[in-house]
């Protein structure tokens, strides 16, 4: 299946995008989803577990199961004011 | 006869009865009685085709008809009916009373505010008597003052130790050109009074901290979280759970900001959002990252509408929703939040009972570059001399190319932080290095990665290029 990962802040310019496609076998979890962007992308790996997620428009634990068409969001703390 | 317990928001379509009692035997006849006897009420609670909307919970005691019979669920004699708009966290009661007198000035100066249903005299007389204490009176702080004050807020406190600069007056419009090297407190003071001299200005010229943060905060009604670190935020976040208050939250970096109403008692805290700090370094301030001057305008004026909506106890507050604003797409996100069971502080079984070291928790070592050790350093006067004299060595200026234009040490080669690791293979181990950045943090992160990667002769100039500006060069612009 394809999911959608959307990044915001800081992450956006780890990777110098703000979303990523990715394919993830069948039963993957939110947790895989995120593992499977940390691999494709080393330099968000610091941030990640600061990070807030979400699945659709709702925070989704890391054992979220995942269906195909499925939108992330990543979204690290941010302290500015 | 039954009675109905009308919410906040349908009260202006009850001619402002918070109960009513009615004749009926079921949910149903009750709710026909009900809109009967007030038709505006109708459109609000059923669509077009007269089914209940789905937003609309209708409880009898404390059971949700839909779990019963539906509106056909039985009413007994004297039986409560209420009805709850699902509102994430449940609408709370307003947070001041309407115990404060308006004089002949301030009903025309609020005229506007007045003639709504939403906010009345009733509410106005509200907003006088209410209190806020903001933290940061910078970018989120200024338009937060001076929207408050506007708005006819009785008493705000603001906690700021700073003094104005020149490069806050891009986005911290509460402070002018003349205000430049004053204190915060005493620029914010002066321009509030000027909005609205009805406000009582409370000043706390003090760093928030768990020593004194409980009693700043215990005598207002709602806090405003306008800080710019994460030591600060957390801090803010568990002064409000333990005290029992709102936190309505904004934090901005770019042209992205984030807004949310944090309320323990009602809905999740920042901890639920996130457990965890960041490591210290990884996620830059305003200043290291820059920030659209109007975006703490957005997110300050969202701070602001919300704590004026809690104080009046209307509308839809932003309990358990993080709101997203990106300014380059302008698109706003909304997502759904949830309280977390096991969150340290709020959570059923809570492990903070009282406040901590922040500074520790979020493990930031004040003045990053004093850590290392004197031979890692280099001061200024010292890197003049090493340029005048011709010393072979490599000066790498570690900061973005955007910096990079505004200004530079001649001889210096540009290699920014992010890019490092990946073009490390561009210098040479043997050779002496020099490393400057704005202030010495992130030079003093590429000397820790350089060293890790072998590199022995290599030294951080201490106090960056502003110390630089300062020492060598008073003719280098600075930012």
């Amino acid at each position: 299946m394809r999911v959608t990962v959307r990044l915001f802040s800081v992450l956006r310019r780890g990777v110098d995008a703000d979303a990523v496609a990715l394919e993830l076998p069948e039963g993957a979890r939110l947790r895989d989803a995120i593992e499977s962007l940390l691999a494709r992308h080393e330099a968000l790996r610091p941030y990640a577990p600061s990070c807030m997620a979400a699945v659709g428009l709702e925070y989704a634990p890391p054992d979220h199961e995942l269906r195909d068409g499925d939108e992330i969001s990543l979204i690290p703390p941010v302290s500015g004011g | 006869m039954v009675k109905i317990l009308i919410p906040t928001p349908l009260r202006p379509f009850t001619g402002r009865q918070a109960e009513v009692e009615v004749e009926g035997t079921t949910v149903g006849e009750a709710m026909t009685a009900l809109t009967t006897r007030y038709p505006e009420l109708k459109r609000h609670l059923y669509s077009n085709e007269g089914k209940l909307r789905s937003f609309v919970n209708l409880f009898v005691g404390d059971e949700d008809v839909r779990h019963q019979q539906g509106e056909a669920t039985a009413l007994a004699a004297g039986t409560v009916l209420s009805i709850v708009p699902s509102i994430a966290g449940g609408a709370p009661e307003p947070l001041a009373r309407p115990t404060s007198v308006l004089n002949k000035e301030e009903i025309a100066r609020y005229s506007r505010h007045l003639i709504m249903p939403e906010v009345g005299m009733d509410g106005q007389r509200r907003l006088k008597n209410a209190s806020v204490l903001l933290i940061g009176t910078g970018g989120l702080g200024a338009p937060l003052g001076l929207y408050l004050a506007a708005a006819g807020v009785g008493r705000i406190g603001l906690v700021d130790f700073d003094v104005v600069d020149a490069s806050n007056l891009q986005r911290q419009v509460i402070h002018g050109t003349k205000d430049i090297g004053r204190k915060k407190l005493d620029s914010a003071r002066d321009r509030i009074a000027d909005v609205n001299p009805n406000v009582r200005i409370e000043t706390h010229e003090v760093m928030f901290t768990s020593e004194n943060a409980l009693g700043i905060a215990k005598d207002y009604d709602i806090i405003i979280d306008g800080t710019d670190n994460f030591p600060t935020r957390y801090l803010v976040n568990d002064v409000c759970v333990l005290l029992g208050k709102p936190n309505v939250y904004g934090s901005i970096f770019r042209f992205e900001g984030q807004a949310s109403v944090f309320w323990a008692a009602h809905g999740p805290c920042y901890r639920c959002l996130y457990p965890e700090p960041p490591p210290p370094g990884l996620v830059p301030s305003c200043a290291e990252g820059g920030v659209l001057g109007v975006l703490p305008g957005v997110i300050g004026t969202i701070q602001a509408t919300e704590a004026i909506k809690l104080i009046l106890g209307q509308g839809e507050p932003l309990i358990g929703r993080l709101m997203l604003y990106d300014a380059l797409s302008m698109r706003i996100r909304e997502l759904k939040l949830r309280k977390d069971p096991h969150c340290p502080i709020c959570g059923e079984n809570p492990t903070i009972r009282e406040l901590i070291d922040y500074v520790e928790f979020c493990g930031v070592v004040p003045h990053h570059e004093e850590a290392l050790s004197k031979d890692l350093t280099i001061e200024p006067e010292e890197l003049r001399q090493k340029l005048e004299r011709g010393d072979r060595f490599v000066l790498l200026d570690v900061r973005n190319p955007e910096e990079w234009e505004i200004c530079r040490i001649e001889g210096a080669k540009l290699l920014p932080l992010p890019d490092l690791p990946a073009r490390v293979v561009e210098l040479d181990s043997a050779d002496e290095l020099i490393l400057y950045c704005k202030m010495g943090g992130r030079s003093a992160q590429a000397l820790e990665f350089l060293r890790g990667a072998g590199f022995r002769k290599v030294r951080n100039l201490s106090g960056g290029i502003l110390a630089w500006a300062d020492e060598i060069d008073s003719a280098m612009p600075v930012y």
